[in-house]
């Protein structure tokens, strides 16, 4: 019974020898040295024992004397390069200690010692100078950074404490003035940041106290003092960022951040204390731009580059933003700023600056987004809405940058070409370009009436497409496409109304054909150009035109056009034979479409009053678009699309049969005609027609479905004689369709064989009794699989592939399995017996048999594999799918025909055969069943059964018993099973349970019984009765050398000796005696075992 | 050969199935019940060890019952006479037979005059619920008492606080939320298993204190000629399809019983215990009939 170990690794040994001295520790020591109680004091309750006990003084001293010690640590680690960075963070927070110690004796009610708040206040800026002092010893632009924030903090206490006082403001002044020096001193840009942070926000909380929020807008007495100390912050770090030394790149990038910010909180500041109107605002603020921007131009800004770059920009920005505080909602605007622009761009072109020309880009894009947002936006509503859009000075404007946004991005490029190399200046410019498009179309909107608008439109298209090919600019012709899309949609949205006749002709004509006609022209225009995708935008060009055509025909003549179209397209088709263009092709294709869906929407409308004249014109307008069809099919634009023609004109015939033909016989008549095409596909080995054939085939079969099983066809012999004979022909053309040369995939013509099957199971369904359906079918899925056999017994050998006809019995096979749980389960009464003996179970028990068979004469199949089968994986599937049909359909029977709590016993008996059944029969399927049926009966015994054990009227306890005796009797079976396994074959997720079988079913058990135990006895008596189970179970595992078994039952037994604390607390009575004698000799028996045993169970551990 | 004989011997044994099937005429349902019943009891099982576990207290569940009542009391009043006996007639059957009961609740009894409620229902915490439809298909005290003591039993085997449970899990509402749970929850009945073992214990209820089991078993049968007048039958396989898949949705906790087998477990019950069997008695206050109902 040992198994054959695979291989023996010296770390696999080494495992073992640990896992055995483990288990002879436990085994025989671990009982009697169980529990070392362990204790841990508690600092946090020490430190508040006494704590709070201490006078307030003594506090506070124990405090500075903790934060003087951070500090002195912290001085006596920085002297040592390893610990240098710990020091400097220890002498940080050492002096925050301190100064917030400081701030809290003043401030603080728990440890306020200091009452004076002035006194405190010198205190802190002593405090943050003797850090200042002390830090800068270290050069450490981080401590005294902390130090000057400090200071900062400690005149913001101040003001917070008292009535702000401009005394407050010069304190901050001084504090700005001695860290710019220090700044200066050791090029610490990173302190200035924080500095002008600092200084401008220090003020700003003075100014808050004053002022409030929101600020009161009147004049305050400190105005002067303020504006000028908040202007001089400004002036002085601004020229701190004008003249400095810079020696890395670093420096710089902090500098402009600094430069940035300044001009920032500056003007926060300036906009939080001013009492004027916004207006006012225009003068500083262009004056302001025009003296950042000349210090941007000052040698000593040039030199560094950066600066030059900032306060040019700057500069610029603030002249910018200085004009809509005077001229907003104003049309002036956007042309000032064009004015700007302008300049900008001249003076970069005259100066060789780009930067300049960038300015007068970025004022571009500026303009853009104004008037999109203030003005086209609103326009554009209007224009919606349907309400009076014609806006001559909106057009003006809108003309006039759009003309020069066109300078810009097309002349000004190509007069100075050397100027504009730059990539991402030349992208704005084209960006522009496209900008300048869209108003030029705003504005053609703006001034030109609807009706003309279009044309317009059009003419722009051509020009635009002209002038890029002409002069290979490809953002004009890509302007030309969707201006053409706009002229397009106009043409489509406009165009239907315009009845009224100009020159004897309706408006509407004029407007389609110009349109037309100026797209066909641009087609050429932008064919010829080299742009991206321009055959195909060329393309959609003439696509557009025809398709403007074609509406005008359906809003002329709409009763007509299904044989206009044909002709319009026979047209085009002449033209792209005369210029070789296959385009024009495709859209007499489209044309054709059209016909075909307008004939089959409108032509064979049903609610047409007159028959007599509906017939008529239908016969005379659907001929002639057949006509017209079959006659296009000859300039196909590919040889692959001509069925389409043929397949419009068979579905035009289909149609007349359905309007001529009686109901109950219709799908009789489709598949006749479905079988005379497949003999003349078959006879011309055409394909389309075999194509046509199976829709037809499909639509018949489809039709006997939902029309022949009515009810009022049910079980009669119309049915009977219509189905039959649909059936059969379908079964017939399978055979005819099944032509190597012409059909593409054999499987098509399998499809009439499942089509007859699934009809004539329907039959079965409809001519038999409820009861009787699962059993037929199962019946009709048996002679499926082995009519292949009955075919080739009489020679006919072609007659569709046998593994469909297999695969039509699997389902069929299928759908009895599932039938039998909606039709034959349910409502069943009586004793075990009397329900076996019922009709719904007795037709259920053969159809067990039936999949038993078709698995068996599968397996035999699969043995002898042939050419042309389906995959030995499919196969093997599909066989593994009809074994467990037959076992899930005895375990139906089981589970719906036992009495409620011996459905367990059942289902574990079954657990014992299916594992008798690998033992006999090695097939893999039946032990993976058997393990299933195992965690079935575990489910049910569990869930079920055990937790009605105690109740009333239950039958639970003895068929509980009962199944676990039956799940103990497949343990023998188990283990057979697991010596006839070879492991190298087994599954991998499944490959252990498998491969050792034995396992789940005797933990299931062992664990089941516990469970039993547990909710039947009382007490300590559980405890007892767990450490028997286990001694039993570890008698076992030492009969049947099984290591896991002996470490479960060593296992209960020591959960036995942890629950006796829980017993003896709960229990005061005999059973708590019991319970310890017990487990105690139990114990004794557990090391007697072990010794006795040593050197066998080492033997095979 | 041999497999061409076994392969006959199979499609005679069909055969033979078929033809019995075909001389022992017997109805079958089709639906989803069996499908469902299984479903329902899975479910149960799955549930019923974790609501072992987290159980509301006596005093919870009397309060969330007493507040459901409440909202259906309103259905219960009547000014009619007769009505007030037969409630208070229903009331004293109800206490005689809950005081067997394993759960010492305040059990409660009201009776519904509508006609159209043919039907009985238990709230959590003992509150139970009887139409005037369901009294008027009686004959015996002993059939009202087997009713009643059923209808104690969902409450004194917390079916229903175990429905409350699976509510709350399922909506994820608090217990507080609990009491806006509709009442027909209650009504739509259980699993099959909590039917069968209602109508084991509530039949014991009665017994006990002296009425016969042959009050539940004439109520089934009546029960069971009603379930035959309802059944439907589908008339074409899409039909029949469409209706499983229906009952399947709108059945799934309505998983009752049938009629017949809930009859055949009393009367096994009564024999293995040997219960018992005075002669019923008949209903001491009946409904009056409906035509003067309705005129008054």
């Amino acid at each position: 019974m040992r198994s054959v170990p695979l291989a023996a690794p010296a770390h696999a040994e080494e495992k073992k020898k640990k896992a055995r001295s483990l288990e002879e520790l436990v085994g025989t020591n671990w009982a009697p040295k169980v529990g070392i109680v362990l204790l841990v004091g508690g600092l946090g309750y020490l430190l508040s024992l006494g704590w709070s006990s201490f006078p307030l003084w003594l506090q506070v001293l124990v405090l500075y004397a903790g934060a003087a010690a951070l500090l002195v640590l912290g001085v006596f680690l920085e002297r040592k390069d390893a610990f240098k960075i710990l020091g400097r963070v220890l002498v940080g927070g050492g002096w925050a200690a301190v100064f917030l110690l400081t701030y809290a004796i003043g401030h603080r009610t728990s440890i306020q010692v200091l009452q004076s708040e002035v006194a405190d206040l010198f205190l802190m800026i002593a405090v943050a100078a003797a850090m200042v002092w002390h830090t800068l010893k270290y050069k450490s632009q981080l401590v005294t950074g902390c130090a000057f924030l400090l200071g900062f903090a400690a005149v913001t206490i101040s003001v917070s404490a008292v009535e702000p006082d401009p005394s407050h403001l010069v304190a901050g002044a001084i504090l700005v003035a001695g860290m710019l020096v220090i700044v200066h001193r050791y090029q610490w840009y990173e302190l200035e940041v924080f500095g002008i942070l600092a200084s401008y926000l220090t003020h700003f909380y003075w100014l808050y106290r004053v002022l409030g929020w929101p600020p009161s807008r009147t004049h305050f007495p400190q105005y002067t003092l303020s504006m000028a100390l908040v202007t001089g912050y400004w002036v002085v770090y601004r020229a701190s960022y004008v003249w400095r030394k810079i020696t890395a790149p670093d420096q710089e990038r902090v500098s402009s951040f600094a430069a940035l910010l300044n001009p920032l909180l500056f003007l926060g500041l300036m906009r939080y204390q001013s009492f004027h109107r916004l207006d006012w605002a225009f003068y500083p603020l262009l004056a302001m731009g025009a003296v950042e921007f000349t210090l941007g131009q000052l040698p000593a800004a040039r030199r560094r580059v950066a600066p030059f770059r900032v306060l040019s920009s700057l500069g610029a920005t603030l002249m910018v933003a200085a004009v809509p505080c005077k001229y907003a909602g104003h049309d002036a605007m956007p042309l000032l700023w064009l004015a700007g622009a302008e300049a900008f761009m001249l003076a970069g072109i005259l100066t060789k600056e780009r930067l300049f020309r960038g300015f007068g880009v970025i004022i571009s894009f500026l303009i853009t987004l104004y008037l999109v947002a203030a003005r086209l936006v609103p326009w554009a509503d209007a224009l919606t809405n349907g309400k009076p859009h014609y806006d001559a000075q909106l057009a003006v404007v809108l003309g006039t940058i759009a003309l020069v946004l066109y300078t810009n991005s097309h002349l000004l490029p190509a007069r100075w070409r050397e100027l504009f190399a730059h990539e991402q200046e030349q992208l704005a410019l084209r960006v522009l370009s496209f900008v300048a498009s869209t108003f030029a179309v705003c504005a053609i909107f703006a001034c030109i009436a609807d009706n003309a608008a279009a044309t317009v439109l059009g003419l722009m298209v051509v020009a635009l497409s002209w002038l890029g090919r002409r002069f290979t600019i490809p953002e004009l012709i890509y302007q030309a496409h969707w201006i053409g899309a706009v002229a397009f949609a106009q043409v489509i949205i406009i165009g239907q109304p315009l009845t009224a006749k100009w020159l004897g002709m309706p408006q509407r004509v004029w407007m389609f054909c110009t349109v037309a006609a100026l797209l066909y022209l641009s087609s050429r225009f932008v064919r010829a150009s080299e742009t991206f995708s321009a055959l195909a935008f060329a393309s959609g060009y003439a696509w557009c035109g025809s398709f403007l055509l074609a509406v005008l025909i359906y809003f002329q003549a709409p009763s007509w056009a299904i044989v206009l179209w044909p002709v319009l397209g026979l047209a085009l088709c002449a033209a792209a034979e005369l210029f070789k263009r296959s385009d024009l092709k495709w859209q007499a294709f489209a044309l054709v479409l059209a016909s075909g869906a307008r004939a089959l929407l409108v032509s064979f409308d049903l609610n047409a009053t007159a028959t007599q004249w509906r017939l008529t014109h239908r016969l005379i307008s659907v001929s002639l678009a057949a006509a017209g069809i079959y006659l296009l099919a000859r300039w196909a634009p590919r040889k692959a699309i001509r069925p389409v023609y043929t397949v419009i004109g068979t579905l035009l015939l289909v149609l007349l049969a359905y309007n001529e033909t009686p109901a109950p016989w219709l799908p009789v008549a489709w598949i006749s005609l479905a079988t005379l095409l497949a003999l003349a596909a078959r006879w011309w080995k055409d394909r389309p027609l075999l194509w046509q054939t199976h829709a037809l085939a499909a639509l018949a079969a489809a039709w006997t479905l939902w029309g022949s099983f009515t009810p009022h066809y049910r079980a009669s012999s119309m049915q009977l004689l219509s189905v039959i004979i649909t059936g059969t022909l379908l079964y017939l053309l399978t055979w005819i369709t099944n032509v190597d040369s012409v059909i593409e995939d054999a499987r098509i013509s399998h499809a009439y064989s499942w089509a007859g099957s699934l009809l004539l199971s329907w039959l079965l369904w409809s001519q038999l009794r409820e009861v009787d359906v699962a059993l037929a079918w199962g019946v009709f899925g048996l002679l499926l699989f082995e009519l292949p056999g009955l075919l080739e017994m009489i020679g006919i050998r072609k007659w569709g592939s046998p593994e469909s006809w297999r695969a039509q019995s699997y389902v069929a096979l299928v759908s009895s399995f599932v039938r039998i749980f909606i039709a034959n389960v349910n409502d069943l009464t009586g004793t075990f017996l009397e329900k076996l003996t019922d009709p719904r179970v007795l037709t259920v028990i053969p159809l067990a048999l039936v999949y038993f068979w078709v698995y068996a004469r599968l397996h035999t199949l699969n043995q002898a594999p042939q050419p042309g089968r389906l995959p030995a994986s499919t196969t093997q599937t599909v066989e593994n799918l009809l074994a467990c049909l037959g076992t899930a359909t005895v375990t139906a029977v089981v589970w719906f025909a036992a009495p409620p709590y011996a459905v367990a016993s059942g289902l574990a008996a079954l657990t014992a055969a299916l594992m008798a059944v690998a033992w006999r029969i090695p097939r893999r399927i039946f032990l993976f069943q058997a393990l299933i049926m195992l965690g079935l009966a575990t489910f049910r015994l569990s869930m079920h059964n055990f937790p009605d054990l105690n109740k009333q009227f239950s039958g639970s306890l003895s068929n509980s018993i009962g199944a676990l005796a039956l799940l103990a009797a497949v343990l023998p079976f188990a283990f057979l099973v697991r010596r006839m396994q070879k492991p190298d074959e087994l599954p991998g997720r499944w490959a252990f349970l498998m491969r050792r079988p034995e396992q789940p079913v005797f933990f299931i058990t062992l664990v089941l019984v516990a469970a039993l135990l547990f909710l039947k006895m009382s007490g300590g008596m559980v405890t007892l009765a767990w450490a028997v189970e286990g001694v039993l179970a570890f008698i076992l595992a030492l009969w049947v050398r099984e290591r896991s078994f002996r470490l479960a039952g060593l296992t209960l037994v020591i959960l036995c000796v942890v629950k006796i604390p829980w017993d003896t607390w709960q229990f005061h009575d005999f059973r708590r005696p019991l319970s310890w004698m017990g487990v105690g000799a139990i114990l004794l028996l557990i090391p007697y075992l072990y010794g006795k045993n040593r050197d066998a169970m080492r033997e095979y551990l | 050969m041999k497999r061409l004989v076994a392969f006959l011997a199979l499609l005679a044994a069909c055969g033979g199935a078929l033809y019995y099937s075909h001389r022992n005429k017997k109805e079958a349902r089709v639906g989803p019940e069996a499908v469902l019943n299984t479903l329902a009891e899975t479910e149960r099982d799955v549930s019923r060890v974790p609501a072992q576990l987290t159980r509301l207290s006596d005093a919870e569940e009397i309060r969330i019952g007493d507040e459901l009542a409440a909202r259906y009391t309103p259905r219960t009043e009547s000014t009619l006479p007769n009505d007030a006996a037969l409630a208070n007639y229903v009331s004293t059957v109800g206490r005689n037979v809950s005081g067997g009961a394993r759960r010492k609740l305040p059990y409660k009894f009201h009776y519904v005059p509508n006609p159209s409620l043919v039907n009985a229902f238990a709230l959590p915490g003992g509150h139970v619920f009887i139409g005037e439809g369901l009294i008027r298909l009686m004959k015996s005290e002993d059939e009202l008492a087997s009713v009643l003591g059923h209808e104690v039993e969902h409450v004194d085997n917390y079916h229903c606080a175990e429905r409350v449970q699976i509510e709350a899990r399922l909506r994820h509402i608090p217990l507080g939320g609990l009491l806006a749970l509709p009442i027909e929850l209650f009504q739509a009945g259980y699993s099959k298993d909590q039917e069968l073992e209602a109508d084991r214990d509530g039949a014991h209820l009665a017994v006990m204190v002296g009425y016969s089991p042959q009050g539940a078993i004439h109520l089934f049968q009546e029960f069971g000629k009603l379930h035959r007048a309802y059944v439907l039958e589908a008339e074409t396989p899409d039909q029949e399809l469409s209706q499983v898949a229906i009952e399947g949705i709108v059945g799934y906790f309505r998983s009752h019983p049938l009629p017949e087998e809930r009859e055949r477990q009393i009367k096994e019950i009564a024999s293995r215990q040997k219960w018992p069997e005075p002669a019923e008695r008949p209903l001491r206050v009946t409904p009056e009939p409906l035509q003067a109902t309705a005129g008054k």
